[in-house]
């Protein structure tokens, strides 16, 4: 791990709302990290934890329903992102900042062949000729590895497989040299033989090119493969953070430790019943007083039902955001049926 | 060994492919290819393979979703292709949960109908009894009856699932078709639905016939394993005989690409098979998986290997098998 000394981009209370006629929700709620050159950090977190209305947010591709706080900051290369004009904005996205979906089919366009779909964004950015473009193209698939790239600029993308098109999506968002490369859910729509194929193709271009990566995904698997740094988020917070070998050994938020409990394991025999964290996500309307975990956690004391925990250091390179840390830290994960 | 509860006898299910309505070229796409399986009673039989291995056409079959084109599905020892009445009995004893819970509860329909439907559509009770098995199937799928008179949209995708799960024992069925039930779910939920599945089995002694993508739901619930490649069977095997040591390569491709949660692990040998799944309209010749297979020679891309039986319990469809 290269460390947070020299951050790429630095996110700082970062706080969305949306409007509603039943109340206001806040997709984001208040939070702050850094991603280091060269570094790879994992986003992790359930279905509405916010994990994705960050990522948009510092592509600045959220819906407009979005607002964000004033003191919301998102500094990239010392400008912040978020006061940015559309036309400067145009300028980042794509060239210095760019980023690959989960269903690469949704995000290519049907219409016209790969290559020119890849040359766009390196005309557009580089002022260099289709010809020129071309060649830079055809490297960029063969470091994705696509076998044949001469002859695949002419494919429209539903002549290739779903491994393949994600493979153009990385090719494209590589197209112009980018810093920090947001990639969500890059796989989860993918097979198991292909999505280990497309970690390791990310994984050696990170090798190769310095590249910061922001991973976001579900699959704590993923996080463990990939990551140098992993960021747990929940309701539109982050609750846990820490360099992912600490991390995985010894998670301090009782919510890490229920998400990696509840992982059924590939080796050895198989446990008769698993880990479950009781209970759902609460509905981001009617949000807990204190703690938003409070609700299901086994640890949940008079203190977490009043008052919010703030996200404080917890050792090197460690934040949580927990009442009960020390008492955590002295005992096993206790399993639940 | 007991007469199995549901024996599939050398299923087929090919699709015509041609390009347009008069230009039937004979060309057919063979989604599933003679597949054999028995299912015992209180067993669950997982099925894995990747996209277009033919695993989840082969559970519609089960369910009679989908007529095959050839063999049998017998049935505590009745045929399920015979038509009529006994078929509308039998179908009873099967069910299915579905992956996707949003897209198969009625939207228009409350929780409490569409628990309901398969008791009504079969004339089994009166309303007032129905009424009753509602809220029994309520509260052991972990809901309240109060969630009765609610509509799908207020659910989240977990508790939706459990409508789901509710709606299939309602016929209290002997066989149960989950297809991919918990692969729409975060994974906090994904492991209430798996410890919920097993506890209902525990409770009434079914059979499941659990279809997944995801290895570790299907070595977490299963029995045995069936590994599937393009519409064929690979390997079978108890379930942790299969994790130990797997005999097929692709079984142990498949093993190995799976990420693991635990980052000391994270520069293990790993195989990494190159190329994409073949098109299942145009399967290679030979071994279907020779194409990606590290061990494939010239016999692989000439003759198909059987599906042989190894040991007890243990069946292998590959030369030279580790």
């Amino acid at each position: 791990m290269r460390g947070p000394n020299e951050p790429v981009l630095e996110v700082k209370n970062l706080c969305s709302y949306i409007p509603t006629s039943r109340g206001v929700i806040k997709p984001v709620n208040n939070i702050s990290f850094s991603i280091g050159a060269g570094e790879i950090v994992a986003l992790v977190g359930e279905s509405g934890s916010g994990k994705s209305v960050t990522a948009l947010s510092i592509m600045g591709l959220n819906s407009p329903s979005i607002k964000y706080e004033k003191d919301s900051v998102i500094s990239f290369k010392g400008e912040n992102l978020l006061k940015m004009k559309k036309r400067q904005m145009k300028k980042i996205r794509g060239n210095e900042i760019s980023m690959i979906f989960q269903d690469p089919m949704s995000s290519l366009n049907p219409l016209h062949p790969i290559g020119k779909q890849i040359a766009e964004p390196i005309q557009l950015h580089q002022g260099v000729s289709y010809q020129k473009a071309k060649e830079i193209v055809v490297n960029l698939l063969a470091k994705v590895g696509i076998p044949d790239p001469e002859n695949r600029l002419n494919d429209y993308p539903h002549q290739l497989s779903g491994g393949m098109r994600q493979r153009i999506m990385i090719a494209m968002a590589l197209a112009c040299n980018p810093s920090l490369l947001i990639a969500d859910e890059p796989t989860t729509a993918l097979d198991v033989t292909i999505q280990a194929q497309i970690l390791n193709v990310m994984r050696d271009l990170q090798k190769d090119t310095g590249i910061s990566i922001l991973i976001i995904t579900h699959d704590l698997g993923v996080v463990a493969e990939m990551a140098d740094r992993v960021l747990v988020m929940y309701c539109g917070e982050i609750v846990e953070e820490g360099d992912v070998y600490s991390l995985f050994k010894n998670p301090q938020h009782p919510y890490t430790k229920g998400l990696l409990a509840s992982v059924p394991k590939l080796r050895g025999a198989s446990e008769k019943l698993l880990h479950t964290i009781p209970g759902a996500v609460p509905n981001p309307l009617e949000l807990p007083k204190g703690c938003n975990f409070s609700g299901r956690c086994s640890y949940a004391t008079e203190k977490c039902l009043t008052e919010a925990p703030n996200l404080v250091e917890t050792g090197k390179d460690r934040r949580a955001a927990c009442w009960h840390i020390v008492d955590l830290q002295t005992e096993e994960v206790t399993v639940h049926a | 060994m007991p007469e199995p509860l549901i024996s599939i006898k050398d299923v087929k299910k090919h699709y015509p492919i041609g390009s347009g309505l008069f230009s039937k070229k004979g060309k057919w796409l063979k989604a599933v290819d003679g597949i054999s399986l028995d299912v015992h009673r209180g067993e669950t039989v997982g099925l894995v393979g990747e996209s277009g291995c033919g695993k989840s056409t082969l559970g519609r079959m089960v369910v009679g979703l989908l007529e095959p084109t050839s063999g049998e599905v017998v049935f505590e020892g009745n045929s399920l292709l015979s038509k009529g009445r006994n078929k509308r009995d039998l179908g009873k004893k099967i069910q299915m949960v579905f992956q996707d819970p949003y897209s198969s509860l009625n939207p228009r329909m409350n929780v409490a109908n569409i628990i309901a439907e398969p008791l009504v559509l079969h004339k089994i009770g009166t309303s007032s009894e129905r009424k009753k098995r509602v809220d029994e199937l309520l509260e052991k799928v972990g809901l309240t009856s109060a969630h009765g008179s609610r509509y799908p949209e207020e659910f989240s995708g977990g508790q939706r699932q459990r409508i789901g799960i509710a709606r299939a024992l309602a016929l209290n069925p002997s066989l149960i078709v989950c297809d991919e039930p918990v692969s729409a779910l975060d994974v906090s939920i994904q492991a209430q639905i798996l410890n919920l599945l097993k506890e209902i089995q525990e409770d009434m002694g079914l059979s499941y016939i659990f279809i997944a993508h995801g290895l570790q739901a299907v070595k977490h619930i299963s029995d045995r394993i069936v590994v599937m490649y393009l519409g064929k069977v690979m390997e079978i095997s108890e379930t942790d005989q299969l994790f130990e040591q797997p005999l097929h390569p692709y079984t142990e491709a498949l093993i190995s690409a799976v990420p693991e949660p635990d980052p000391t692990v994270r520069n293990r040998e790993r195989i990494l098979l190159s190329g994409d799944l073949p098109n299942p309209a145009n399967p290679p010749l030979g071994c279907r998986f020779s194409t990606r297979c590290p061990l494939a020679d010239e016999r692989c891309r000439l003759e198909e290997p059987p599906l042989e039986q190894v040991s007890e319990g243990r069946w292998v469809a590959c030369f030279y098998h580790g």
